[in-house]
């Protein structure tokens, strides 16, 4: 018992004096230099004590924070890359060191956090970035993957079902582009003409011409403008093998032109 | 060699051996067509921000005319190497134009034909029409495919489409134009059941008449990053579509064989209190910590330094010190004085139509919000180049004291720049200042003052700004006047209008890396302003990117000397005179030639006249033009197994004039910044030579032996700032 109360209590003094050792004792002097203006003077104390980062918080704020201002871009990074790993339940070195990738990062590194960042906490933001350099060089089945990302998590628009509808069509995915493009065409009175032309003959194309035509009609097309009754008729060439189709569309037109 | 190449070059030479010399202009303008209204004035039309600056590598000067005039008669057409149409929207060609056209391309006018082809719905189907895109090698189906998702690419050529993006497999909407003519080439073209049978619509082609890039497919642009890409390869497109390079196009990035660099600092900030490590606290103002520690250590580095007026008058803010340090500055030998205007306009276009009285109504306007007193001179911060948002937005000029007076902003801040230099040292350029979108009468008393002027277009090409799509053109025309922008961006666009982070130009190096290779498209240029005198990492980062420099294979000049080399450019006129000699003229100070297709041939030195070296960068020449030459004659040759007997200049960090060959040497002169770096074409043998000033006092004197390789190196440790005369002479020159 008595040698467990002397334990307990070396066990206290080490753990009170670990901390002390840790921390270095000039810190006052630090802080004084950065009052003073002296920022390269307080960095070379704060490096010297860099070694352990997990030992003192303050020291590796301190720290990024002069090499930041000093225009040490380089070493802030690698600091900051190491305190994410070996510290991972602090923000602030996310945070910043996402503020360097923006600023400074190559595009790939760039995309990579807004990708990291979306897989821990899915936002509009990255989304946009994500899908917009996807789509800006020509991957369509990544910009496909992101919107549909976005998708499963509720953060994307009618317009961007539109363009997932239209991806989908590129891909021959018949079904899913009409679900896609049907709900866009549905919800938005602004929907593109071509995602209009290219549901209707996606549903002729799926043997759905009856409900292609009602589709059409009830999302806004204009039966008195014949230059668009003839644009919609032009769809049905090369889908021949739905001639019935065809037909009761053409007869559904004439019948409803003023 | 490439047997292509070695036949290329032997048919160049067979035509130079039966070609009659006859002296035949190279048609270098291309009138661009443009709906200047709908696009909001020529800065902003998409041929000068994304076609002009391939264009301009290509040797061609963009003529721009608003459409609603229609073409110009074709006497005037015929002078054009070709003209440039992008139509997106809403443009209703008439059949005169379709057969004015006609007419043109038939006299030999190419055609491009970006995006739409303007034709109205009414005249789909008039002959002239027809005829027109039948001159391009095109018919026109009538129908436009908008369901593309069962589209299929017939035809891509590797070489010219995926540039910068791929080409996406969801196609955008396209017209059915098909191959009417066997002469059309075709990059790009894509089948649909929409058109039926074998006739895939074509969406890139060139033809001997030209060259065409449907709607969509030229540049990709996304709208939710407002980020645009290219997907057609537009330096192979419009080479191409106009036709072989082989002729020397005037270049604006080389001096004596190596890349430019220059470095100029607009004057914002002046006198701003510097927070910089090492100053903070001891009211030094920003110019003298630029001074300090991103001038004077770099002696080797030339610098242009542009003053506002406003900053040094009297009321002013710390004014005395601005002088001060303005009188320290000049006086360094590596500084150019420059005038960055006297009271630092914002809108520039706003001051095109400047009435005084609406100025002071809206400075009565914005007084009550203004955090600072509004007294003799109103210093104002602006959004667009100071980088804090003014209250209220951007005033019209940061000293509003004085009515706006055309002759004292240009020739007023000029004079005030350079009392506060050396005797005799003068005021060589005008920096823009905040919008950058000068009115053609600045402009012109520019001119009228004798100095360059520069800035805008904000050259970028980075991971923020991943195309070719934001590296600016060389200038913008501004009436019968030119703008010359700068060649990189200044410290605003990567610091969120210096609001921070201020570090972030790091990025700029990225840019130099992406201009400079594979195609050399820009000087490198370190611009700035003199508030990155106020903080430890906008220092840093001008120090990261002159240590560059320093250690850089480059050629340092002033400013004042690239906007010069541009004006050049543009006043150039090359003729050829024989199957492989051209002869240039009007070239003012464009300092280099260059060839692309250089594999195969070299430089007669013999029968060139004002030309003083060759170097070659892969299949590119860069011909080294002597400045004090007037009229220069460039004549190539195939290459000899045999050692010239002449010296031929390869490259080195001064620019050379003067230059006049002896019997088995030379005398040159020579002008720069840090030791000359020379390095000429040599026969074997030994060679003295001695480096004189203007008065003839010997400054360095040696022998120089030249090896098998040919190569004689030259560099003193003797400083340029002053002309410095060489001369080179054989002592025993083996044979």
């Amino acid at each position: 018992m008595r040698l467990t109360r002397i334990f307990a209590c070396f066990a206290a003094i080490s753990l009170l004096a670990v901390p002390l050792l840790v921390v270095p004792q000039p810190a006052s002097r630090v802080q004084q230099l950065i009052a003073d203006g002296e920022l390269r003077g307080a960095l070379n104390i704060l490096n010297g004590w860099t070694a352990d980062l997990g030992g003192e918080e303050q020291v590796a704020v301190d720290t990024i924070e002069l090499n930041l201002q000093l225009g040490h871009v380089d070493e802030a990074r690698q600091l900051l890359e190491r305190l994410v790993i070996d510290q991972p339940h602090l923000e602030w070195p996310r945070l910043r060191l996402a503020e360097i990738i923006e600023t400074t990062g190559t595009l790939e590194q760039r995309l990579n956090a807004a990708a990291a960042r979306f897989h821990e906490n899915p936002n509009a933001a990255d989304l946009r970035q994500l899908v917009g350099h996807a789509r800006l060089r020509g991957d369509l089945q990544e910009e496909a993957r992101w919107l549909e990302h976005g998708f499963v998590e509720g953060l994307i628009q009618l317009r961007d079902r539109e363009r997932l509808g239209l991806l989908a069509a590129a891909q021959r995915k018949r079904n899913e582009a009409i679900e896609h493009l049907l709900a866009a065409v549905k919800g938005r009175s602004d929907a593109g003409l071509p995602a209009r032309l290219t549901l209707f003959r996606l549903m002729i194309d799926a043997d759905r011409a009856v409900e292609a035509v009602d589709v059409a009609i009830s999302s806004g097309l204009d039966l008195s403008d014949a230059n668009l009754r003839l644009v919609y008729a032009s769809q049905i060439v090369g889908l021949g093998q739905h001639g019935l189709g065809a037909l009761l569309l053409v007869r559904r037109m004439n019948m409803s032109a003023p | 060699m490439t047997p292509i190449r070695l036949c290329m070059a032997l048919l160049l030479l067979t035509m130079a051996a039966i070609a009659p010399a006859a002296a035949q202009p190279v048609k270098r303008d291309i009138l661009a067509l443009v709906a200047t209204k709908e696009e909001q004035g020529v800065r902003h039309t998409r041929v000068h921000s994304l076609l002009e600056t391939p264009l301009n590598h290509l040797g061609y000067r963009v003529v721009y005319r608003d459409v609603t005039e229609g073409l110009p008669p074709l006497a005037e057409l015929v002078n054009y190497a070709a003209v440039l149409t992008w139509f997106e929207n809403d443009i209703a060609l008439d059949q005169q134009y379709f057969l004015a056209a006609s007419v043109a391309m038939e006299a030999g006018v190419k055609w491009l034909l970006l995006g739409e082809t303007g034709v109205s719905s009414e005249d789909h189907l008039s002959p002239a029409y027809h005829q027109f895109i039948g001159k391009l090698g095109l018919t026109d189906r009538l129908t436009y495919v908008s369901v593309t998702y069962d589209a299929a690419i017939a035809v891509q050529d590797e070489e010219l489409i995926g540039f910068e993006a791929e080409l996406s497999p969801m196609l955008v909407g396209f017209p059915a134009l098909v191959k009417g003519s066997p002469d059309l080439e075709v990059h790009l073209a894509a089948s649909s059941p929409m058109i039926g049978g074998n006739e895939p619509a074509i969406l890139v082609a060139t033809s001997p008449k030209g060259g065409y890039i449907a709607s969509g497919y030229g540049v990709r642009y996304v709208e939710s990053i407002d980020r645009s890409s290219w997907i057609v390869d537009p330096f192979r497109f419009f080479a191409k579509a106009l036709g072989s390079t082989t002729w020397p196009v005037p270049d604006t990035t080389t001096i004596s064989g190596r890349r430019i660099y220059f470095s100029h600092v607009d004057g914002d900030g002046w006198s701003n209190l510097s927070r910089a490590a090492g100053h903070e606290g001891d009211d030094t103002i920003s110019a003298e910590v630029v001074r300090l520690e991103l001038l004077e250590a770099y002696p080797d580095l030339p610098v242009t330094i542009g003053l506002i007026g406003g900053d040094v008058a009297e009321g002013a803010p710390r004014h005395a010190d601005a002088r001060e340090a303005a009188r320290r500055i000049f006086a360094l030998p590596q500084v150019e004085v420059a005038s960055h205007t006297m009271t630092h306009p914002f809108k520039w276009i706003e001051l095109a139509d400047y009435d005084r009285e609406d100025e002071l109504a809206e400075l009565a306007r914005r007084r009550p919000r203004m955090p600072e007193p509004w007294a003799a001179f109103s210093r104002t911060v602006g959004s667009h180049d100071h980088g804090r948002e003014a209250v209220g937005g951007d005033p019209v000029r940061a000293y509003a004291q004085e009515p706006f007076d055309v002759e004292l902003e240009v020739q007023g801040s000029l004079t005030l720049a350079e009392s506060l230099a050396p005797v005799g040292k003068q005021a060589a350029v005008y920096l823009w200042s905040g919008d950058t979108t000068p009115f053609e009468a600045v402009v012109r008393a520019t001119r009228e003052a004798g100095v360059a002027n520069l800035n805008g277009g904000d050259t970028r090409f980075d991971a923020e700004f991943p195309s070719l799509a934001y590296v600016a053109p060389l200038s913008r025309p501004v009436g019968a006047e030119r703008q010359i922008y700068a060649a990189n961006s200044n410290e605003n666009t990567y610091t969120n209008l210096w609001q921070g982070p201020y570090y972030g130009q790091y990025l700029l190096e990225e840019t130099w890396d992406r201009t400079g290779s594979p195609i050399r498209l820009r000087p490198k240029n370190l611009y700035y302003h003199m508030y990155a005198g106020e903080r430890s990492d906008s220092l840093e980062v001008l120090r990261h990117h002159l240590d560059l420099v320093q250690k850089d294979v480059i050629a340092p000049i002033e400013a004042s000397a690239y906007a010069r080399i541009v004006d050049g450019f543009f006043s150039a006129e090359v003729e050829r005179i024989a199957p492989l000699t051209w002869r240039v003229k009007n070239r003012r100070a464009l300092a280099t030639l260059r060839l692309d297709q250089g594999e195969g041939l070299m430089l007669d030195p013999s029968a060139s006249v004002g030309v003083i070296g060759a170097v070659r960068e892969g299949n590119v020449i860069y011909f080294t033009l002597d400045r004090t030459a007037e009229t220069v004659i460039l004549a190539l040759k195939p290459p000899s197994a045999e050692l010239s007997d002449k010296l031929v200049f390869r490259s080195g960090r001064w620019q050379l004039f003067d230059y006049s060959a002896t019997r088995c040497g030379a005398t040159v002169r020579g002008q720069g910044y840090g030791t000359p770096e020379m390095l000429w074409s040599a026969p074997v043998g030994q060679y003295a030579v001695t480096a004189t000033d203007g008065d003839g006092l010997v400054l360095w004197r040696d022998t120089v032996t030249v090896g098998s390789d040919g190569v004689l190196a030259i560099n003193p440790a003797i400083e340029g700032w002053r002309p410095v005369t060489f001369t080179i002479d054989c002592i025993a020159a083996t044979p």
